[in-house]
C-alpha cells in the first residue's frame, strides 16, 4: 500500500470460522474503501451472515482479524465498532416500545446523540409520522427502515446491511435501494451490503466481492467487471465464476 | 454502565411483568389470610395480628422470588438473545461484561422493589383481615411495634443477599440456555429439588434454597454469629463462582439470532 493512502475503511485479514468442524468462512480477505457501496454476494449458506456477524463482534473468528479504519475489532472493540452502524439479519426491536423509544435506548449508548438526532434519522427513513407507534404495529419494511435509522443514529462512516431487502415487497425493495443511494451520495456513508439478489446489487453497488463456500472468489469494481456499457450482467459473471 | 442500567430499568417498567407480579403477591396474600384463624392447628402460622404478617410470612416472599427471578432473567437474557434484541446494544461501543452487569444491576433493583412491595402489601392485607395489634409476634416472642418493624425490615434486607445469589444462579443458566422456557424450567426444577432437600442436615447449609428461606434467622431475634458467618461465607462463595462463570460465558457467547 502507498504510504499516503488511507487504510481501507473495513478490512478482513485471513478471516476463518468453523462450526462443528465445518469451515463456514475460509481465509477471507476483503477490503472496503471509503465511499464504496460494496456488494457482498453469494448464495444462501455461503458464509455471508457469518462474516457480517464477525465484522460486528457478535461471533468470534477462529483466526484472522477485522480492521475498521485500521483499528482491530478484536483488540479495541469499542473504538472500532464506534465507526459502524449495522443491521444483522432481520432488524429486531423491542416490540412493546415505540420506534422512538427503541432509538432513544440506543441513543443512550452512543455519546453525543441528541433527541433532535433521533427525530432527524426517523425523518430520513420516512418514519417521522409513525415514531410514536409501537414497533409491533410496524410492517417488515418499516422495521427495516427503523433498523437503518438505528444504524444511522451515531453518524457512522460505515453501515453494514445483511440482506436488507429480504422479505420486502417490490415497493419496499425500491424504497430501501433509494434510501441507500441517497445516504451514500448525500451523507457520504460507505455501505457494505450482503445479498443474493444480483440484479439489485448491480444497480446499487460500485464494488463487489463474491463468496462461495466461505472463500472469496473475486473482488472488484462493478463497471470494470461488467464493462462500462454493461456488456455483461453481474448475473452472467456470477454464474460463470461459480460454475468454474 | 449507568446508561445501560437506565435502559434495562426503562424496559423493566415498560413491560407488564412488574405490575402482574405485584398483583399476584396481593392475591396470594389475600387467599392466605381471608380465612386465616389464629390458632388453627391445620396452619403452621401462629400470629394473631396484622403487624406480624410480613415477618412471619417471609417464606411466601422467598417462593415468589424463586418464581419471579427466572421469569425476569429468562426474558432479559435468554429471550432477548432469541428474539435478536440482545445484539442491539452489542452493536454499540459496549463491552459484554458491561451489558451483563447492567442486567444484573436491574435484577437487584427488581428484587428490592418486589421485596419492599411485599412488606407493604403484607402489612396492608394483614391489618385489613387481622387488625394492626399491639406488638409483633416472632419466634414465640412478642416485640414492640417499633422493634417489630425494625426486625421485619432487617430480615427482608438480609434476604436480599440470598435472592441476589439466586439471581446469579439463574443468570448462569440464562446465559447457557437457548430459550426462555428452558431457563425458567431448569431454575425452578433445581430449586424445587433443593427445597425438598432442606430437611437433609448435611445438605442444607450448602443449599441455595435453604439459604433463601432461612439466611436471616441467624441474624435477627437471637443472633448466632458463627452461623451467620458460615451462611454468609457459603453465599459469598456461590456469588463469586456464579458471577465469574456467567461473565465468562457471556463474553464468549456467540450471538446467532
Amino acid at each position: 500500500m502507498d504510504g499516503n493512502q488511507a487504510p481501507p475503511l473495513l478490512e478482513t485479514r485471513h478471516l476463518t470460522k468453523s462450526f462443528r468442524g465445518r469451515k463456514i468462512v475460509d481465509d477471507l480477505n476483503i477490503r472496503v474503501m471509503k465511499g464504496d457501496v460494496y456488494g457482498f454476494l453469494g448464495r444462501n449458506g455461503q458464509g455471508k451472515t457469518t462474516t457480517i456477524r464477525m465484522m460486528t463482534g457478535l461471533i468470534f473468528p477462529d483466526s484472522g482479524d477485522i480492521l475498521v479504519k485500521g483499528i482491530s475489532l478484536r483488540k479495541d472493540f469499542k473504538r472500532a465498532i464506534a465507526h459502524i452502524g449495522a443491521i444483522v439479519e432481520m432488524p429486531a426491536f423491542h416490540d412493546y416500545l415505540t420506534g422512538y423509544e427503541n432509538l432513544a435506548l440506543m441513543a443512550n449508548l452512543a455519546p453525543g446523540v441528541t433527541k433532535s438526532r433521533i427525530r432527524e434519522v426517523l425523518d430520513i427513513v420516512g418514519l417521522g409520522g409513525r415514531a410514536r407507534d409501537k414497533v409491533k404495529t410496524y410492517s417488515l419494511g418499516m422495521k427495516q427502515r427503523l433498523g437503518i435509522a438505528n444504524a444511522l443514529l451515531h453518524e457512522p462512516e460505515l453501515i453494514i446491511l445483511d440482506e436488507p431487502t429480504n422479505g420486502l415487497d417490490p415497493q419496499g425493495m425500491k424504497e430501501i435501494k433509494e434510501l441507500i443511494l441517497q445516504l451514500a451520495s448525500e451523507k457520504d456513508i460507505t455501505f457494505f451490503i450482503s445479498s443474493h439478489l444480483l440484479h439489485e446489487m448491480q444497480q446499487l453497488c460500485n464494488r463487489i466481492g463474491i463468496i462461495q463456500n466461505g472463500r472469496l472468489l473475486m473482488e472488484g469494481d462493478v463497471r470494470e467487471l461488467t464493462g462500462a456499457a454493461g456488456d455483461i450482467s453481474l448475473e452472467q459473471l456470477y454464474f460463470e465464476l461459480t460454475r468454474s | 454502565m449507568m446508561n445501560l442500567l437506565g435502559n434495562e430499568l426503562y424496559k423493566l417498567f415498560k413491560t407488564r411483568k412488574l405490575y402482574v407480579f405485584a398483583a399476584i403477591m396481593i392475591i396470594v396474600l389475600v387467599l392466605n389470610l381471608f380465612r386465616y384463624v389464629p390458632g388453627d392447628p391445620m396452619v403452621v402460622w401462629t400470629f394473631k395480628h396484622g403487624q406480624s404478617v410480613p415477618l412471619n410470612t417471609l417464606d411466601l416472599l422467598t417462593q415468589f422470588m424463586i418464581i419471579f427471578i427466572p421469569i425476569l432473567l429468562g426474558d432479559s437474557v435468554t429471550n432477548e438473545y432469541r428474539r435478536g434484541t440482545l445484539k442491539l446494544p452489542l452493536l454499540r461501543p459496549v463491552h459484554r461484561s458491561e451489558l451483563l452487569g447492567a442486567k444484573l444491576a436491574a435484577m437487584l433493583v427488581f428484587i428490592v422493589i418486589m421485596a419492599a412491595f411485599y412488606v407493604a402489601a403484607a402489612y396492608a392485607v394483614g391489618t385489613y383481615y387481622l387488625g394492626w395489634g399491639d406488638g409483633t409476634e416472632y419466634a414465640g416472642r412478642v416485640f414492640s411495634t417499633a422493634e417489630g418493624i425494625r426486625l421485619t425490615l432487617a430480615a427482608v434486607a438480609l434476604l436480599l443477599f440470598p435472592y441476589a445469589v439466586y439471581g446469579l444462579f439463574v443468570t448462569a443458566i440464562a446465559v447457557l440456555a437457548g430459550n426462555m422456557s428452558l431457563t425458567i424450567i431448569s431454575a425452578l426444577v433445581i430449586m424445587t429439588i433443593a427445597l425438598n432437600l432442606n430437611a437433609v442436615e448435611a445438605v442444607a447449609p450448602w443449599s441455595l434454597a435453604y439459604q433463601a428461606a432461612y439466611y436471616h434467622e441467624a441474624f435477627i431475634s437471637d443472633p448466632d454469629w458463627n452461623l451467620a458467618l458460615q451462611r454468609t461465607g457459603v453465599l459469598a462463595l456461590y456469588a463469586v463462582i456464579l458471577a465469574l462463570f456467567s461473565f465468562r460465558m457471556f463474553r464468549k457467547k456467540e450471538i446467532l439470532y
